[in-house]
């Protein structure tokens, strides 16, 4: 299973960061009147302003084109649909995933999606991480006041009502932010990996190999920053996998309130704010479908992959 | 018992008041005025009149501690926009959360009791097996997501329509946000209770029970769940954050006017101190349960009651 978690997380990431070379409305290569073009959907030049695949296409002396050919903003006007009636579409053989309701192709929506997903994610774990280390490991190291304040504000962390305080910051801030959300979440969701640390770094500071640093006549931030927190990274680093799955339950929740992504940027909770949008009337289930399923895959996979990590570091201890 | 709760109490004090300090805080440092938006075209002395009114012109500091001091009254003030009492608004509002997330809570309690309990109880058998593999899916799987398919197949016209599409009414409005606000809390407890119960399966008082000839029924309701369910109270609370966030979302998907969307649509209008008074009541809510959970885990747990021996 843990196996089968790591080629799922990598198969997204690997989606994540070439999601221009899959989903696309320019191509990755395109030879056009006497000029070539590698990755024009990375520099956007002027002189493919406008076009797309289909319209390069007939023109170009040779075209490498994407698997799905079209962007995530792409809308009706320029897929160049061939179905008659207002969209949502169904799937069928152009947009295999369907489109939403502005005609955007949901294939390429939900991959580049997984780039912001994924994105937010990892930046809230990094920062909570970081913190929670830090902040652990100088609790456990230095004891007293310094520890008992810690488990205060750990405490006061763990009942803060995240969600409603990030409806205060959206409120000050005149909209959704994503570098608010990760910085909200990363601020709020730290104590679990200072507990751990601290934990660790209570049953490791009196071992001999610190001593013997001490002895040495090593600084205490050397000995905190070289000795004490690489050993005590095991449990966290088992907690973190755990956590950003988490994180892309949370990110893709926010989004879906309209707190996290900012249309028409495309991230998977706002695919599912599509759906939510376009369930009365035409009752399009592809909408719901497809985004929630690649939520799910994701956070399986690193629960499967924690799991596996949590074994191996069982077993050594 | 007493002195755990007056401690307890005592240290709900200074949190609550720095949850509410730094929410203040963010809400009024914000760029801008709320009534800009709400006033526009409006005369400048009538914007001032406005602000004197609604104490804008004064320091934050200042403001929060009369905050402080009416909220002491029940007083969470006006609203910028229709200038109706805070608290009236949320004593609509809060009834609907507390309703669908008590019922939720409920809901998840004793399905993952009963749950645990069996696939503890018949560990080896293939029924437990992919009960165990479908919560250890569920878990993975959002919870708006599940209640959009809800809507979807069993609400919409597409599929079956036997529930009713969004608010809340009658009971049967209430059936599909109870279950999906519940979905993630049982995912998660279940595998609490199921842990708990076949860990004290394997302890000498189940032995002891077995040995003087108690019948399995009795050895695992009366001596087995018992010792398992203090850890789970525990946990329980620890999640009863996540219940009341959870409900934001589902009140959201459900069209079901609760705390979640009057913040919502205050947000739209930048009307602080609905947004702030909602905050400030759901921190209270989460605080108060989160204490009455340790309650209960003390008056099941005797270890807890009397600090100072080894928990």
């Amino acid at each position: 299973m843990t196996r089968v978690g790591a080629v799922v997380i990598a198969f997204w990431v690997v989606l994540a960061l070439g999601a221009e070379l899959v989903a696309s409305d320019l191509p990755i290569a395109v030879r056009v009147d006497g000029e070539t073009f590698i990755l024009p959907s990375w520099s956007r030049p002027g002189r493919l302003f406008d076009q797309t695949q289909a319209t390069l296409a007939p023109r170009a002396e040779w075209m490498v084109g994407t698997l799905v050919p079209f962007g995530p903003l792409q809308t009706l006007a320029t897929t160049g649909t061939t179905r008659t009636g207002a969209p949502p579409f169904s799937p069928d053989d152009r947009h295999w995933l369907g489109t939403d309701d502005l005609g955007r192709d949901v294939l390429a929506r939900l991959v580049h999606g997984a780039r912001l997903t994924l994105l937010i994610a990892l930046g809230v774990v990094l920062l909570s991480t970081l913190l929670g280390v830090l902040l652990g490991a100088l609790a456990g190291w230095k004891g007293g006041v310094f520890d008992l304040l810690l488990s205060r504000v750990l405490e006061i962390a763990s009942t803060f009502p995240t969600v409603f305080f990030l409806i205060v910051v959206v409120a000050a801030l005149r909209g959704p932010s994503v570098l608010a959300v990760v910085i909200v979440l990363g601020l709020t969701r730290w104590p679990e990996a200072a507990r751990l640390v601290r934990s660790e770094v209570l049953r490791l500071k009196n071992l001999d190999y610190v001593l013997a640093a001490r002895a040495l006549g090593a600084s205490e931030a050397r000995i905190l920053l070289r000795h004490l927190i690489p050993n005590a990274l095991g449990p966290v680093f088992v907690s973190s996998t755990f956590a950003v799955g988490s994180a892309v339950l949370l990110e893709s929740a926010l989004s879906f309130l309209g707190l996290g992504a900012t249309p028409p940027a495309a991230s998977w909770g706002e695919l599912l704010q599509q759906a939510h949008r376009n369930l009365i009337t035409p009752g399009a289930w592809w909408l719901a479908v497809w985004p929630g399923l690649a939520i799910a895959s994701l956070v399986l996979a690193t629960q499967a992959v924690g799991k596996g990590l949590e074994r191996r570091f069982d077993g050594r201890s | 018992m007493k002195r755990l709760i007056v401690t307890r109490l005592l240290w709900m004090l200074p949190t609550f008041l720095v949850i509410t300090a730094i929410t203040f805080a963010v809400a009024h440092f914000a760029p801008g005025d709320p009534l800009q938006l709400a006033e526009e075209g409006a005369s400048i002395a009538a914007i001032e009149a406005a602000r004197k009114d609604l104490e804008l012109d004064r320091p934050v500091a200042v403001r929060y501690v009369t905050w402080l001091g009416r909220l002491a009254r029940f007083d969470l003030g006006k609203s910028v926009v229709d200038r109706t009492p805070v608290s009236s608004k949320i004593g609509d509002a809060l009834p609907r959360t507390v309703l669908v997330s008590g019922l939720a809570l409920l809901v998840a309690t004793i399905t993952s009791i009963v749950l645990g309990v069996f696939l503890a109880a018949r560990r080896s058998s293939w029924l437990a097996k992919a009960c165990g593999a479908a919560l250890a899916l569920a878990s993975g799987v959002p919870s708006f997501w599940v209640a959009v398919l809800a809507l979807l197949f069993l609400a919409t016209p597409r599929g079956f329509e036997l529930f009713p599409f969004q608010g809340l009414g009658t009971p049967a409005h209430l059936v599909l946000p109870v279950l999906c606000l519940a979905w993630a809390t049982v995912a998660m407890l279940t595998r609490y209770v199921r842990e708990g119960v076949s860990t004290a399966l394997e302890q000498d008082f189940v032995r002891a029970a077995r040995a003087r000839g108690l019948n399995e029924r009795r050895v695992l309701l009366h001596h087995a769940l018992p010792n398992a369910l203090v850890p789970v109270v525990t946990v329980l609370g620890l999640h009863l954050p996540h219940v009341f966030a959870g409900s934001v979302v589902i009140e959201r998907v459900f069209g079901i006017q609760g705390m979640g969307l009057l913040a919502f649509e205050a947000i739209g209008t930048r009307d602080y101190p609905v947004v702030m008074g909602v905050a400030t009541v759901m921190a209270a809510v989460t605080l108060v349960s989160m204490l009455l959970t340790d309650l209960v885990a003390a008056s099941v747990d005797p270890r807890i009651r009397q600090p100072g021996t080894d928990p």
